[in-house]
């Protein structure tokens, strides 16, 4: 929105019409003198725009002419792209009050709509709109007395906090949150648990209980059907039992089955006694044919037993004579076997002659020649002893090395010497080789020849040359020939080659020795004393008397007489197993013999004992039939009898039975007496508690404390979910709120302050904090005039944030500025010029000299037509 | 000499009615033990010295002794009538204690039949009971009746419990009485319980309903029938007679955007105010409003409530319509408006669960009322 005039007339002191146009969209500045009209101006043009044509409340009145009238006030402005015109008229006659809305030149609203639309256009302060916020009056809060707007905005930073109310939801959105956050805690504790004695714990509690109560009941009457069902049972069980015709029943069976026990234990005694009888007779049947066969077989023993001893009488006959042959021919055998065995030994003398003989011969030729060998040995032994002393002559290769070495050092020390020593050379001339001489020795050319001592040169044709020379250090030379003479006596050798001559006689002398000592080695491998020890075993030769005869012809005859000698003991064994088996064949038939006179004997005696033995035997045999007779007319009575018994078992099981049936109906019939007085005892009690109707209404309950809880955890679910939607958008808003705040105001500030910071709570979106010159300092112990600058800083850029969400309001200052001092209110200038680009500030000033500075459109208050 | 009575069934004496209200439970069990006498007025009214009562007399085969020696008490105090009785499937002759208790509490002129045999309620009447000896009998109990032989010229009139119908997934099936039972047993009238409503299966067969709901299922007051028989073959005159105290409403409201909710509410609810006391409305919206709507919905019945013994609003299948400028009365922007918005989005959100947008419905309801209520 931009203001672009506005009419007063009958307000305060301007009774007559008087205007203020040429507002331009930017900085729009009134700088006139105390008492000029300007504070009339702003207040006229706020309750143009926020109180209502019907008002006649004190702010009104306090337009009113002190001659009297009715406030008039006439304002156009630019809002939403369209050129409007408001005309109020406030009056305490209600037929003067009036309010008119023009848009592009015509009409389209009076009175209350009028009110309404420029309420739709302005969103004013009491409907959460900023608008309010950005009229600013003398000093840093607006304390203009009276009027609610003034009231519900003690300052501008609250004005702020308006805003930001109208963002965040404000005292609704609060409101709504403490709501939901008391809904909850009725139910749940911090930690969303179910608070102690809340509705929920309530709830869930009373459905515990009543589950409980009703699983009770459940059992109860489960136990109540169960014990009814079986009541029912016993009840018919004891009915049958029970009755007279069930007892009667009872009684006839035992009586009856009684009855058949005892016919059956009579016929069971009959049935034994027969059994006796016929034991009885068989016995006496059995006896007869005892005696009989025994009778029979004492009669037959006697005949058989004397026929035996007869036939055992030959039988010793017989085998005498076989027994003595065989003696004679035993003694035949072992005559031959002597004759043979005395061959045998014969033959065996002569093998053992010829054998001693041979073994002599072979000792006499082996001692012939170990002794041969021994001589030999003996020869060769002393030519090796012969040998070593020689080779103990000369040196060792060991002292030849010492001495070639030595001699080779001599050789060295010589070589220094005479390389350190004088030298001369002569290079002859042509035809002149050999004219030098040298102890008459020509000396050869084109050579270096030392001169340790000095020599004489014979320069043949010339003269004598003498040369004179320094002595040489001849030292390690002399130290060399001592220690080579020395040396070669210890070796006891002249000189170093007759050493190496020596060296090598020994070793022609260790070749010859080799030789003898593996000569030696062949004639005794082991050595001397072995060939003698062996010489010395063998025997002397000795003459052997008479004939000795040949080994191969006493062997053969040796093995001849060893094969008679076999067969003369085969034959002899032959001879004595023969003899040796009649003799036993003979005992046993003399055996045999005893035994069959000994049973005649015996059946002799035992016949003795019947005088008659056919007559005993014929009265037997009648015994014997009529035993038989009375046992087979016993049999056929038994088995009358058997074919006819009634099972005895049977009966005595039936009896059993009958008796049993009887005691346990009597037991059953008492047990379940006592078992229904209990169970009825028991069904009283829990019939008369009604159970089920109990349990109908606790499962009514319980469903409604279900559907109780359901619904407190439906609701609450409902509660968490908004406060969750609440406190999001709460946040979200907060923090895009300080952003927008932030961004717009720090440079506002930082032209005053070039390293301002400031700090905005984000519940309440005050500046809380302000950092300057690196020290942080709270709002409220700044000073007035800073405080103010702040607030009018935070205000533009508000106007500035409501512009750029499409809403522009003019900022109106009614000497806003008081407290700032001069050098300060050059930057705030800065601040309103830089805010004023795409703003209408409108400035209200009594500073004429400061505000000079300030620049801008300058307005001008001029006598005007009527209002309207 | 035409033959008179009154038939009746589910009394369900001892009901303890535990869902209901606490201060409601007791004017509801009241109601049911009152109805005795009502019964014994509604034969009065017809000039019939008995009434049938076709099984659960009592709702459970366990009432306490009060209820039990109650109903015995009031129905022997009524002596001019005879109460004719037979046992249901709620209150079967298992309930061997309370069938027991009852009968040496009760004067003679009540009638308990324990046994499927002919009884002559009067010269040239004749009864034929079918009680249940449990509560799940597996077999037709009226089969009988086709076979019992009664004094030539009698009336035969059944007495039996149990569907013609399947009533439900724990019905009995095995149980169910053949329709045209009363063709078949030459009945003159079979009477019928264990059906709450009232209906007619046939001519001479017909359930009476209870004498007083406890259900909404079955809407109105409870009936019993006055039967009146002009003799041997003649039809029977049946007249439902109303016994019920309490009228269980249960109107169903179609909504939609625009309805005039006073003017629905005022043609669903009886006008006399007085009346409501005794009337139990479960009033079931469904369809849609838009949020303002449901607001004075809930308002209307939360004015309306009080009047009556029982008010409860069924809102689960109806549904809350939101446009822009409903959101505006919530705010028109900011972050009231950014917490609307978002739980407007969760509660038509398709991809959520339905409890979800169920809760993001009720939240956003509930944001509004807080608004509303400042």
């Amino acid at each position: 929105m931009q203001i672009t005039s506005v009419t007063l007339k009958n307000v305060r002191r301007f009774v007559d019409p008087v205007r203020i146009d040429g507002f331009g969209p930017g900085l729009n500045v009134l700088v006139a003198p105390n008492e000029h009209g300007k504070s009339t101006f702003f207040e006229a043009l706020h309750a143009a725009f926020f109180v209502s044509h019907r008002s006649f409340d004190k702010t009104v009145k306090a337009l009113v002419p002190r001659v009297g009238g009715d406030p008039e006030v006439v304002v156009e402005f630019q809002a939403d792209g369209a050129q409007w015109k408001l005309m109020k008229c406030w009056s305490s006659r209600p037929g003067s009050k009036d309010a008119k809305l023009w848009r592009d030149g015509t009409l389209v609203a009076q009175k209350s709509e009028a009110d309404a639309m420029l309420s739709g256009l302005l969103k004013p302060p009491s409907d959460g709109g900023p608008a309010g916020l950005l009229w600013v009056r003398q000093g840093v809060v607006g304390l203009d007395s009276g009027g609610e707007e003034q009231q519900a905005r003690r300052d501008i930073m609250t004005s702020v906090a308006g805003e930001v109310e109208a963002m965040t939801g404000g005292r609704r959105m609060e409101a709504a949150l403490a709501s939901c956050a008391a809904f909850l805690a009725q139910h749940l504790t911090g930690t969303g648990r179910p608070k102690a004695n809340g509705g929920l714990q309530q709830a869930l509690a009373e459905v515990e209980a009543l589950t409980g109560r009703r699983d009770q009941l459940r059992n109860d009457m489960r136990a109540l059907q169960q014990d009814l069902e079986r009541r029912r049972q016993l009840r018919r069980e004891l009915a049958e039992l029970d009755a007279p015709e069930a007892h009667q029943e009872r009684a006839q069976a035992l009586e009856k089955t009684r009855e058949t026990l005892e016919a059956a234990q009579a016929h069971d005694r009959k049935v034994k006694d027969g059994e006796s009888e016929i034991a009885r007779l068989s016995a006496q049947l059995e006896s007869c044919k005892t005696q009989i066969e025994a009778l029979n077989g004492v009669l037959a023993e006697a005949g058989s037993a004397q026929d035996a001893v007869e036939t055992a009488k030959a039988a010793v006959a017989e085998r005498t004579g076989q027994n003595d042959a065989a003696q004679a021919r035993l003694e035949t055998a072992k005559t031959a076997h002597d004759t043979a065995r005395k061959a045998v030994e014969q033959a065996a003398s002569d093998l053992r002659r010829a054998m001693r003989a041979k073994e002599a011969a072979a000792a006499a030729t082996r001692r012939a020649e170990l002794a041969d060998r021994i001589e030999k040995a003996g020869e060769l032994g002393a030519r090796i002893a012969d040998l070593r002393k020689q080779a103990g002559g000369e040196i060792v290769p060991e002292t030849l090395d010492r001495l070639e070495e030595l001699a080779r050092d001599l050789s060295i020390a010589r070589k220094s010497l005479e390389t350190a020593a004088a030298a001369f050379s002569i290079t002859y001339s042509a035809g002149g080789e050999g004219r030098i001489t040298r102890a008459g020795q020509p000396v050869e050319g084109g050579k270096r020849h030392p001169v340790l001592t000095g020599t004489v040169l014979d320069l043949d044709g010339i003269g004598r040359l003498e040369i004179s020379a320094a002595q040489a250090d001849d030292g390690a030379v002399a130290e060399a020939e001592a220690a080579l003479k020395t040396a070669l006596a210890e070796a006891g050798m002249d000189t170093v080659a007759a050493a190496r001559d020596s060296l090598a006689r020994r070793r022609g002398i260790e070749a010859e020795l080799r030789q003898a000592e593996a000569d030696l080695k062949a004639l005794a491998p082991h050595g001397l004393d072995a060939l003698r020890t062996e010489h010395d075993a063998l025997p002397e030769p000795v003459e052997t008397e008479g004939d000795v005869p040949d080994v191969a012809l006493a062997e053969a005859a040796e093995m001849a007489a060893q094969e008679t000698l076999a067969e003369a003991s085969e034959a002899l064994e032959a001879a004595r197993a023969a003899a040796d088996a009649t003799r036993d064949s003979l005992t046993r038939a003399e055996v045999d013999m005893a035994n069959a006179e000994n049973r005649a004997r015996r059946a002799q005696a035992a016949l003795a004992s019947h005088p008659d033995p056919a007559k005993t035997l014929a009265d037997l045999r009648v015994s014997q039939q009529e035993a038989t007779g009375a046992l087979q007319q016993a049999q056929r009575a038994q088995q009358a009898r058997l074919a006819n018994a009634p099972d005895l078992g049977a009966a005595q099981a039936a009896m059993t039975r009958a008796e049993s049936v009887l005691t346990s109906a009597k037991d059953r019939i008492s047990w379940l007496r006592e078992e229904l007085a209990g169970l009825n005892s028991r069904i009283a009690v829990v019939a008369s508690a009604a159970v089920e109707e109990e349990l109908a209404l606790t499962e009514d309950q319980l469903q409604q404390a279900e559907d109780r809880l359901a619904r407190i955890r439906f609701d609450i679910a409902v509660h968490q979910r908004l406060e969750r939607a609440l406190q999001a958008a709460r946040d979200t808003a907060r923090e895009n709120y300080v952003a927008a705040v932030h961004r717009e105001l720090l440079p506002l500030l930082r032209m005053i302050w070039p390293d301002a910071e400031p700090v905005i709570d984000a519940d309440t979106g005050l500046i809380t904090r302000i950092t300057r010159r690196g020290e942080e300092e709270e709002f409220e112990v700044l000073s007035g005039g800073t405080q103010e600058q702040i607030s009018l800083l935070v205000r533009l850029a508000f106007a500035r944030i409501l512009a750029r969400d499409g809403r522009p309001a003019p900022v109106i200052l009614d000497d806003a500025i008081v407290y700032t001092d001069d050098d300060r209110i050059e930057q705030m200038f800065n601040a309103l010029t830089r805010q004023s680009q795409d703003l209408q500030v409108i400035v209200f000033s009594c500073r004429q000299r400061a505000f000079r500075a300030l620049g801008g459109t300058a307005l001008a208050i001029t006598q005007a037509g009527d209002a309207a | 000499m035409a033959f008179r009575f009154i038939h009746s069934s589910d009394l369900h004496l001892g009901k303890g009615f535990g869902t209901m209200p606490e201060d409601l439970r007791g004017r509801l069990i009241e109601a049911r033990f009152e109805v005795i006498a009502r019964l014994a007025q509604a034969a009065r009214d017809h000039g019939a010295g008995h009434v049938l009562i076709a099984g659960d007399l009592f709702d459970t085969t366990g009432p306490s002794a009060q209820v039990r020696r109650q109903a015995a008490t009031a129905m022997s105090a009524a002596g001019d009538i005879l109460w004719w009785i037979i046992p249901g499937n709620h209150d079967s002759l298992q309930g061997e204690e309370l069938w027991a208790a009852f009968e040496g509490e009760c004067g003679p002129n009540v009638r308990l039949l324990r046994h499927p045999r002919p009884v002559e309620m009067s010269q040239g009447v004749v009864l034929l009971p079918a009680p249940l000896p449990r509560q799940f009998p597996g077999t037709d109990l009226t089969a009988w009746m086709a076979g019992a032989e009664t004094p030539e010229g009698a009336l035969r009139i059944g007495l039996a419990h149990g569907g013609v119908v399947s009533f439900g997934e724990d019905f009995d099936g095995s149980a169910l009485i053949p329709p045209d039972r009363a063709r078949t047993a030459r009945l003159d009238y079979l009477a019928l319980g264990d059906w709450h409503g009232q209906l007619t299966i046939g001519e001479r067969t017909c359930y009476s309903g209870t004498p007083e709901h406890d259900r909404f299922k079955r809407g109105g007051r409870g009936l019993c029938l006055a039967v009146t028989i002009d003799g041997p073959g003649a039809m029977p005159q049946i007249t439902p007679v109303q016994t019920g105290r309490f009228d269980w409403r249960a109107p169903e409201l179609m909504l939609s955007p625009g309805t005039d909710l006073g003017a629905e509410l005022d043609r669903l609810l009886p006008t006399d105010r007085a009346a409501r006391r005794d009337v139990l409305v479960q009033l079931r919206a469904a369809g849609y409003l838009r949020m303002t709507e449901r607001a004075a919905l809930e308002d209307a019945v939360r004015r309306a409530a009080p009047d009556f013994a029982l008010f409860d609003l069924r809102d689960d299948e109806l549904a809350t319509e939101y446009e822009a400028d409903d959101l505006d009365l919530i705010a028109a922007g900011g972050a009231l408006r950014t917490a609307a918005e978002a739980l407007r989005a969760e509660a038509q959100d398709s991809e959520l669960s339905a409890e979800d947008r169920r809760v993001a419905q009720a939240a956003l309801n509930r944001l509004w009322s807080l608004v509303r209520e400042g």
